[in-house]
């Protein structure tokens, strides 16, 4: 097998059982989270992220996203508040 | 950073996404590692910008998840050339001004000679002509190294010449020779004549300056023949410049020596051969018949050239034939009389360059059988012109 591959399916792998997530935040404008689990809600002034092991809840204006890499999403727009919230759904099992 | 989108760059498509599941939608395309940009959400409807490549896969994801797709904007140089795909003038004439720009560059359009003084330009034009560099000329069908050292060998003012080649255009760079300084002392300047070779005197016509030898007189070499130191009744003795034509007879014996046993190159029976088809001064290769030629063998080629026939009239197409001949050397034990043949060859070369300014006189032939090989040893009584002039050194001067 092509190293690369096996180097890309590792990282893979790696991500599916990490336990956390970072977030990287620059003024009001644009915010990096890495390894997004999935998109909750998408709208024009809030967006929510379902993490590793909690939701990320980000609230703005104009929103706009764009994904790179795997599971890294970017959120640019006027960004007025972020909160977090206990994954429920992982509590309940 | 956002990504600009133009119409000159890789193919990308902007779409909406209308109703459906949205937001699981982008999980699944996120999760998939489906490269997505400028994702905004407007009036529920979801916009987006996929690479060309991926949309397939995301109608496909949409159509899942009840999402209608609609594309709104396409850009990239793919999309921009598609409009003009019918348009064969767009892209036939790009490609055929490529196309001339390389066949035009394939000849040679003009030579410019530099660093010639005494030399003509004509003279170096005709030389390059001789090696198949003309305007016109294909610039696969000549070597410049060939050029230059036909230059060197055939044109004996020249010093230095480089033949080169940039694009279309042949640069012939020259250096002459410097006029070579003839040490010949000044008239004004007095001098002695003396002799260069050793022999005896036959004729001997002064112009200027005294006789000091006697005509049948033997002579040797560095002896003075004609001073130029003159006794004046009225003046004493002066000095003058000597001058005078002196024939002598002189003796000079040369040998030449050949072995038995030599080494011959010898052409071997099997030639190889291969084809060109000619097209003006242009060849191309037949594919069919290529010869293996190693480098380690001694081979000589040769060119020979004619015309297809066909029902055996000439066509105007002529094929070039390159003749491919094998050489191995041997040792070849060479008979006395062979060997003398090659002798007297030797003798007549070496009477031919080195004797063309004198008249011989005699030639006396001596043939030494030795063991290994001919030695001919010839005794030349030649006619001669000799003289060399010798500036008088003045102490009181």
């Amino acid at each position: 097998m092509n190293v690369n591959k096996l180097a890309k399916k590792f990282e893979k792998l790696k991500n599916t059982t990490r336990q956390h997530s970072f977030i990287y935040i620059s003024d009001n404008s644009y915010v990096d989270v890495e390894y997004c689990h999935s998109i909750i809600k998408f709208e024009n002034e809030l967006i929510i992220l379902q993490l590793a092991k909690s939701i990320v809840k980000i609230i703005g204006f104009n929103l706009s996203m764009k994904n790179y890499g795997y599971r890294n999403v970017k959120i640019y727009g006027k960004i007025y508040s972020i909160q977090f919230e206990e994954d429920t759904a992982e509590e309940n099992v | 950073m956002k990504k600009k989108f133009t119409s000159y760059g890789p193919a990308h498509i902007r779409f909406r996404a209308i109703g459906g599941y949205q937001e699981k939608f982008l999980s699944v395309l996120i999760q998939n590692d489906i490269q997505l940009y400028e994702i905004s959400e407007k009036d529920n409807e979801l916009s987006a910008v996929v690479k060309a490549s991926d949309y397939t896969y995301i109608a496909r994801t949409a159509v899942k998840n009840g999402i209608r797709i609609r594309i709104s904007e396409k850009y990239g140089l793919y999309f921009r050339l598609y409009s003009y795909r019918r348009r064969w003038g767009l892209v036939v004439g790009p490609m055929c001004c490529i196309a001339v720009i390389l066949i035009l560059s394939q000849f040679v359009w003009d030579i410019r000679v530099s660093g010639n003084n005494n030399l003509s330009k004509a003279q170096l034009y005709s030389l390059a002509d001789e090696c198949g560099i003309y305007p016109g000329a294909y610039v696969h069908n000549f070597y410049t190294n060939d050029c230059e050292c036909k230059g060197m060998s055939d044109i004996k003012l020249l010093s230095w010449i480089s033949v080169e080649r940039e694009g279309s255009r042949i640069y012939i760079k020259v250096k002459e020779k410097e006029p070579v300084k003839t040490e010949e002392i000044p008239a004004e300047i007095p001098c002695n004549i003396v002799s260069d070779y050793d022999g005896q005197l036959i004729s001997a016509t002064v112009k200027r300056g005294v006789l000091q030898v006697n005509t049948g007189d033997g002579i040797r070499k560095g002896q003075l023949l004609i001073s130029g130191t003159v006794d004046n009744s009225n003046d004493g003795v002066i000095h003058i410049h000597a001058e005078g034509e002196l024939l002598a007879r002189c003796q000079q014996t040369e040998e030449f020596y050949l072995p038995f046993k030599q080494e011959k190159r010898k052409p071997l029976a099997e030639e190889k051969y291969s084809y060109y088809l000619m097209f003006g001064d242009f060849s191309f290769k037949s594919p069919l018949r290529n010869p293996e030629i190693s480098d380690e063998d001694d081979i000589s080629y040769r060119e020979e050239y004619g015309f297809i026939k066909v029902l055996g009239i000439n066509t105007p197409l002529r094929y070039k034939k390159g003749i491919y001949t094998t050489y191995e050397k041997e040792q070849v034990v060479y008979r006395q009389e062979d060997v003398i043949k090659q002798l007297q060859k030797e003798k007549s070369g070496f009477e031919d360059n080195f004797l063309q300014d004198c008249t011989v006189v005699s030639a006396v032939s001596e043939t030494i059988v030795e063991e290994e090989g001919i030695r001919l040893r010839v005794t030349y009584t030649v006619d001669r012109n000799i003289g060399k002039k010798q500036k008088i050194s003045l102490i009181y001067e």
